[in-house]
């Protein structure tokens, strides 16, 4: 099962903004074909860093208003969140090794 | 161990059946490991679920293969061509076998191909040291000796800086992609494959057209891009109305004939490089397949 939470306008200040541990949130569309490469590679990071980071994808068709905040203008774009705050974000299909390292630079590790 | 189909042929006969009625249903879509309870990816449908723990399971397949299978899905251009190659996929699948290591050895063909590909690369470069590495990794998981989680972090920290150096978007630094990609353990790692596979077709690609290029005397894509941001820019400050449409490949074609029959070109040399490149691996991934021990063709 994914391990992946489906935010939208209604949950992500829950989920994302309260979190107390770091949140990756992954803008994506269901037409957008690296969109679909990423979600399987972002979902194994998330089953690799279960307990030390929350996974999150939002539509964005479905949530205009969470794009338009984060000022997301290609898809994928990756937003990692600690505190409620954006710390770092990469846009396109990346490995899953440049995932884990964009995680650990903002673990700390 | 696992075996897959559970050592059984008439699991891998039903399995086949399964998934050609399920393309053909008109359920089947390209979204990876994906169901919605009426639709989704091959794995889903095959599966009634996107549960990977059930995908082992019942099919004593990795977790890996279910991946793959549903990602050549979305890297194949036609639907039509990736319905063909997921079952021409399932077909290759020997009956069983423990597929688990059978990750490590597409890793190591893949690898092996690249390391051909950085040939030219001086005999100290990084990337050189951080593919003999990666490489070493998967031959001990081979062998039996499970590299510590701390030894497969180590080596993609230095394929990552070994990239890092390159020029970003080169064949050079597409390539250290693989190197990276590769760098996880398939047995714990189900994206590795299914990443290494895209990484390596993307780097063949335009290393492939890089050359190519080079030998027919066309101009570069970024060459290509720059004069149609100075066209735009240009034709931007002739216009009355800020919002009227520019066709920048209209006017390319009209005034550069030269540059646009390149850029048509361009595009065609890559296109043909990526069915190409597709094929090989796919030829590289069904070969280890059908390599693999105690195959058993399905007859049905």
């Amino acid at each position: 099962m994914s391990t992946i939470i489906t935010v939208t306008q209604e949950n992500f200040d829950d989920v994302v903004l309260n979190s107390e541990l770091p949140v990756v949130v992954d803008f994506w569309a269901p037409w957008c074909a690296p969109c679909k490469q990423l979600m399987p590679i972002l979902d194994d990071a998330a089953e690799t860093y279960a307990g030390e980071v929350v996974v999150a994808k939002v539509n964005a068709d479905e949530n205009p208003e969470i794009v338009g905040k984060y000022h997301v203008r290609g898809l994928p774009t990756v937003v990692l969140f600690l505190d409620g705050e954006e710390r770092e974000r990469f846009a396109g299909l990346q490995t899953k090794s440049r995932i884990a390292a964009f995680i650990d630079r903002n673990l700390g590790c | 161990m696992m075996q897959s189909f559970q050592d059984n042929p008439a699991l891998k006969c039903s399995m086949l059946q399964k998934a050609q009625a399920f393309q053909a249903s008109g359920d089947w879509n390209s979204r990876p490991v994906y169901w919605d309870g009426k639709g989704g990816s091959l794995v889903g449908g095959l599966l009634g679920s996107d549960d990977l723990d059930q995908w082992v399971e019942e099919s004593g397949l990795p977790k890996w293969m279910a991946l793959l299978l549903d990602m050549v899905a979305v890297i194949l251009p036609s639907a039509e061509d990736a319905k063909a190659a997921q079952i021409s996929l399932l077909e290759a699948l020997p009956v069983g076998a423990d597929l688990n290591a059978c990750g490590n050895v597409v890793l190591v063909h893949f690898l092996k191909e690249t390391e051909t590909d950085i040939a030219s690369l001086s005999e100290n470069h990084p990337l050189r040291a951080a593919l003999t590495d990666v490489m070493a990794l998967h031959d001990a998981e081979l062998a039996g000796k499970s590299p510590q989680p701390a030894e497969w972090r180590k080596a993609r920290s230095e394929a990552i800086a070994a990239t890092d150096q390159a020029v970003p978007d080169s064949p050079e630094a597409k390539f250290g992609a693989v190197i990276e990609a590769a760098a996880w353990n398939p047995r714990t790692s189900r994206s590795v494959v299914a990443d290494t596979f895209r990484s390596w077709i993307n780097a063949r690609r335009d290393a492939a057209v890089q050359q190519k290029v080079g030998e027919q005397g066309l101009i570069s894509f970024e060459e290509t891009k720059k004069l149609l941001d100075r066209i735009h820019t240009e034709e931007r400050k002739t216009r009355k109305d800020p919002k009227e449409f520019i066709h920048v490949f209209g006017i390319l074609e009209e005034r550069y004939p030269k540059e646009h029959k390149d850029m048509m070109d361009f595009h065609r040399i890559q296109h043909e490089e990526a069915i190409r490149q597709r094929q090989a691996a796919f030829q590289i991934i069904i070969s280890t397949l059908q390599n693999s021990q105690d195959q058993v063709r399905c007859t049905c």
